[in-house]
């Protein structure tokens, strides 16, 4: 499998979040998203690397769109999921409840 | 939401992410920021988001978001550099009258900048010719005077025999010494100085050869000359092979030319007409009873340490100073060569070479700094006019996406490109007209040979660049920080920069103002001391030296019998011609006073005005050597009160009485005040010349009649035959140089600052134009519109008078205490006649413009409309 495969974590919740906000899925909407669902708080700078990263992966394509006042006129980049990337959530996520399934309810773990 | 936000992010963050980031990442990140800003603020308020913007503008720092040069801007760049020139060119060509001005006064400025630095640099750099110069020395050697010690830069010979028989280290060596050889080319008689050298001399300093061999000087029978003497003695054939006949003391010897060298071009100190083998002097001292001191070079032997040789050569000064006890030498000091010339100073005998003269080399440089600083004004402020005429170029190329950098840049380009203009002009200004000039008022020979002088390339290249900077930036600024808006709505303010204009024109006027003043006061301060009384009468008066002793009788006879001659007095000092000056004492008082030798009747021949006391009587013998006449500084300088039953005074060991006081008179050119002076009568046979008073008539003619009869009494013996109002006529001569040079610095700056000020007028003239029509239609006289214009300009002339010429009195009256004894107070007349000229051209200036506008036709003027 080639490095391109693989998404960390941060990565597959940004992937995540970009199909989730669809028609409004840029930079800040997605931080704030991230901190309104999952109470993480991230910088903006981390923002657009792992947004560069998936799009040079071919997960999201991305365009400009329209200019709003907040901004002084400047204009947004929408990110949108592509089918390779909407076919890696879905892998992603096939993995986790494989692995999931054979947990079971008797697994054994520690009260601490 | 509408108009501005209250709050915005902090500028700095802003404009530093604008300067970092890639252009096509740059919108949607600052957008980003932006927006989680506004966000914060709403959030978390101003302070706390400011902060979170300034960090997040910190993180986004990174290798992938930050700008790259790319090979195609750069190329672009210098496409953009060649339209600049381009423009640059026409822009020029467009704006001629200002253009002109400009380099003009820039290449004057320039010219005077290369003269100065071709002279002082010769100063600096003298000696530096020769090719072993960190290894060559002149022996000096400090030792005990009277009163302290001094240097000296005579060696005696046998000391220099020890030397070099017994100091390791030394490679070559050469003695240094002057004679006055007679000298016989071709059966025609002359007298020359005459250099005597050791072999070495030729290979230790580096000379360049017209023919002839370097080891001439090997041979004890050959002779080397410089093309000057070949000229002299063998006119345009060229010497080598033929002989000259030279007498060294009483005996005539026969020599060839060995070589000819080329006359050096730069300044050096080494003077090289005729070279003779110094053995020749060593046969002459064998001759006579005096021990000769010489001047004496070393070349050391590479690696040996000055240190080294020193004490060598100390070890053998106590042997030395045990034979000779009169002037004991107190320890040696070598003289490098590159410092010969600056420290000739200090060595009190027998330096060689001369130091440069620091005050002539300030005023210099000051000259052309103030030229420098005049032009640059110049162009600053005729720029800065300029500048408005250009408001929509500059506007239109903002709009378009100029930036204030791009902008400045080309007008730095324009400017280069003008001053290299200037320099082009300058280099040639300074090289057919003002050195030239500057040759014949300072006596040098400067040249400029741009092929193979790379220190005057380096010179021009900094002053291009200085003067490009330095005139060029503050107008490049002001150009490119107007804004669009501003230009477009033609709401452009000029204020600051007419203010800076002002200022700078007002310093103009008072650097003309102080340099007239200067030209004015040196006018009259030499045409003061031409006319100057010298305290006696000096009219009509010759003087004439003895060959020897044996002469006496001879010249007197037939001076007397000269039908011209109707009095004359023998004597041995001639007043005018020498000082001497010696240590008088009264009590506890001691001063230094000049001390004259003369004949009993040469005071009253002199013409000296008697205060008190008498003259020497010529029939009472016990005046000689016993009495003194003094001046009556003398007496003031001694503090002693005139007796005439009796009053002394003490020199070295003698008592004199003094028997007569008479009125200051000038014993030297008034570049000296007068001080102490006594005359002391000597006895007809110690009288060495004779001092003539003359019938009325042509004073040169008679000169040339005596010279004459004399020759043949005395035709081989040099005997001189002066004319004394002649005396200080060098001295005026050299003022008179001086007055040149303040002239036309004077002329130079006030050109300057009239060039100035009528690029300024006709630019403010032909921006009002309008203004000027509609007041001539609605009926103003060619007198209203003068006033309108002066009245622009009231304070800078207020402030150049008010300024200029208290500053103008306080250095001027400066230089002229320091090149003079005797000046002129500047008083009011002279300050008046400055202010008249300077006004004066300033108003034919502007009246240039005033005339112009009179003719104008305001139809025409408005009709464009």
């Amino acid at each position: 499998m080639s490095k391109g495969n693989h998404i960390g974590e941060l990565e597959e919740l940004i992937l995540l979040l970009v199909g989730v906000l669809r028609d409004e899925a840029y930079a800040v909407g997605v931080l704030q998203e991230m901190k309104d669902q999952t109470g993480r708080e991230l910088n903006i700078s981390a923002v657009h690397a792992v947004l560069n990263r998936l799009e040079e992966k071919g997960f999201v394509t991305s365009e400009m769109g329209g200019a709003t006042q907040e901004r002084g006129g400047r204009r947004k980049r929408f990110y949108t999921l592509t089918a390779a990337g909407r076919q890696m959530i879905d892998q992603v996520r096939s993995v986790r409840e494989k692995l999931y399934g054979q947990l079971g309810t008797n697994a054994i773990y520690s009260i601490a | 939401m509408s108009g501005q936000p209250k709050h915005q992010p902090p500028k700095w963050a802003d404009r530093f992410l604008a300067w970092y980031c890639r252009k096509d990442l740059l919108e949607q990140i600052q957008g980003d920021v932006h927006e989680l800003y506004y966000w914060r603020l709403e959030e978390k308020g101003h302070a706390s988001a400011s902060k979170a913007f300034a960090w997040d503008v910190l993180r986004l720092f990174r290798w992938s978001n930050i700008k790259k040069k790319s090979k195609r801007q750069k190329l672009n760049n210098m496409g953009m550099f060649k339209n600049y020139f381009k423009i640059g060119m026409r822009n020029l060509w467009k704006q001629r009258m200002p253009s002109t001005i400009n380099i003009l006064g820039l290449a004057i400025a320039l010219a005077c900048s290369i003269v100065a630095f071709k002279w002082i640099e010769l100063d600096h750099y003298k000696d530096y010719v020769h090719e072993n110069l960190d290894d060559l020395y002149l022996v000096t050697h400090w030792e005990e005077l009277e009163t302290n010690t001094g240097r000296n830069g005579l060696t005696d010979n046998q000391l220099i025999d020890e030397i070099l028989a017994s100091v390791p280290g030394i490679a070559q060596h050469s003695k240094y010494y002057f004679y006055r050889a007679g000298t016989k080319v071709a059966g025609r008689e002359s007298s020359t100085f005459s250099l005597f050298v050791d072999e070495d001399y030729l290979k230790m300093f580096t000379f360049q050869l017209v023919a002839g061999s370097m080891d001439a000087l090997s041979q004890p029978d050959q002779v080397v000359i410089n093309e000057d003497a070949n000229g002299r003695f063998f006119g345009q054939e060229l010497g080598i092979g033929k002989t000259i006949d030279l007498k060294i003391g009483d005996e005539w010897k026969e020599f060839t030319v060995g070589a000819v060298l080329k006359n050096r071009k730069e300044r050096s100190s080494m003077q090289n007409y005729l070279l003779v083998n110094y053995q020749h002097i060593n046969r002459l001292r064998q001759e006579a009873v005096a021990n000769v001191s010489t001047n004496f070079f070393i070349q050391r032997q590479p690696g040996v340490k000055e240190a080294q040789l020193l004490s060598a050569m100390d070890e053998l000064l106590p042997i030395h100073n045990k034979d000779n006890e009169v002037n004991p030498y107190r320890n040696f000091e070598l003289e490098s060569l590159k410092t010969m010339a600056r420290n000739a100073y200090q060595i009190g005998s027998g330096s060689v070479g001369s130091a440069p003269s620091a005050e002539a080399n300030l005023i210099l440089a000051a000259i052309s700094l103030f030229m420098v600083v005049l032009a640059i004004f110049n162009y600053i402020n005729i720029s800065l006019a300029m500048i408005m005429k250009r408001m929509k170029e500059i506007g239109v190329r903002k709009v378009i996406g100029s930036k204030k950098s791009q902008l400045a840049a080309q007008f730095l380009i324009e400017n280069f490109l003008l001053t290299s203009f200037a320099l082009l002009l300058g280099v040639l200004l300074s090289s057919s007209l003002l050195l030239p000039a500057f040759n014949k008022v300072a006596g040098g020979s400067l040249t400029i040979d741009l092929l193979h002088h790379p220190r005057l390339w380096m010179f021009l290249g900094a002053i291009l660049i200085f003067i490009t900077l330095a005139s060029g930036i503050y107008p490049a600024i002001v150009a490119s920080s107007y804004k669009p808006t501003t230009i477009f709505r033609n709401k452009v303010s000029n204020t600051r920069s007419r203010t800076v204009s002002s200022v700078f024109l007002t310093f103009q006027m008072i650097l003309a103002t102080i340099t007239i003043v200067a030209a004015v006061m040196f006018v009259l301060t030499n045409r003061s001391n031409r006319s100057l009384d010298w305290g006696y009468n000096q009219y009509n008066k010759i003087r004439v030296s003895l060959p020897d002793d044996s002469f006496r009788e001879s010249f007197r006879a037939a001076l007397e019998s000269n039908p011209n001659v109707v009095d004359l007095a023998s004597t041995n000092s001639q007043i005018g011609t020498s000082l001497n000056g010696w240590q008088f004492k009264n009590g506890e008082v001691k001063k230094y006073a000049e001390f004259f030798d003369v004949g009993l009747r040469y005071p009253d021949l002199l013409g000296v005005e008697l205060v008190a006391g008498r003259l020497f009587d010529p029939s009472l013998k016990g005046d000689i050597k016993n009495s003194l006449v003094v001046n009556e500084s003398f007496l003031k300088a001694l503090k002693i009160e005139f007796d005439p039953d009796g009053t002394t005074v003490v020199q070295d060991t003698t008592t004199y009485s003094i028997i007569g006081v008479v009125k200051d008179y000038y014993y030297w050119a008034p570049d000296q005040r007068i001080r102490g002076a006594a005359l002391r009568a000597i006895p007809e046979s110690e009288c060495t010349s004779f001092y003539l008073d003359m019938a009325d008539g042509d004073i040169y003619a008679q000169r040339e009649q005596i010279r004459d009869e004399l020759n043949k009494i005395s035709p081989d013996k040099g005997f001189s035959v002066s004319v004394q109002a002649d005396l200080f006529n060098d001295f005026f001569d050299e003022m008179d140089g001086i007055r040149n040079v303040m002239l036309f610095t004077a002329a130079i700056a006030l050109f300057l600052a009239a060039m100035g000020l009528y690029g300024l007028v006709s630019i403010n003239v032909s921006s009002h134009i309008k203004n000027f029509g509609v007041r001539k239609v609605l009926g103003a006289n060619g007198l209203d519109l003068a006033k309108s214009i002066l009245m622009r300009y009231r304070f800078v002339f207020l402030f150049a008078v008010f300024i200029g010429t208290p500053l103008a009195v306080l250095l001027i009256s400066q230089l002229l205490a320091d090149i003079y004894a005797y000046y002129p107070s500047i008083g009011f007349g002279p300050l008046f006649i400055s202010i008249l000229i300077l006004l004066g051209v300033s108003l034919l200036t502007i009246n240039v413009q005033i005339q112009k506008v009179r003719r104008i036709n305001p139809a025409d003027t408005l009709r464009t409309e």
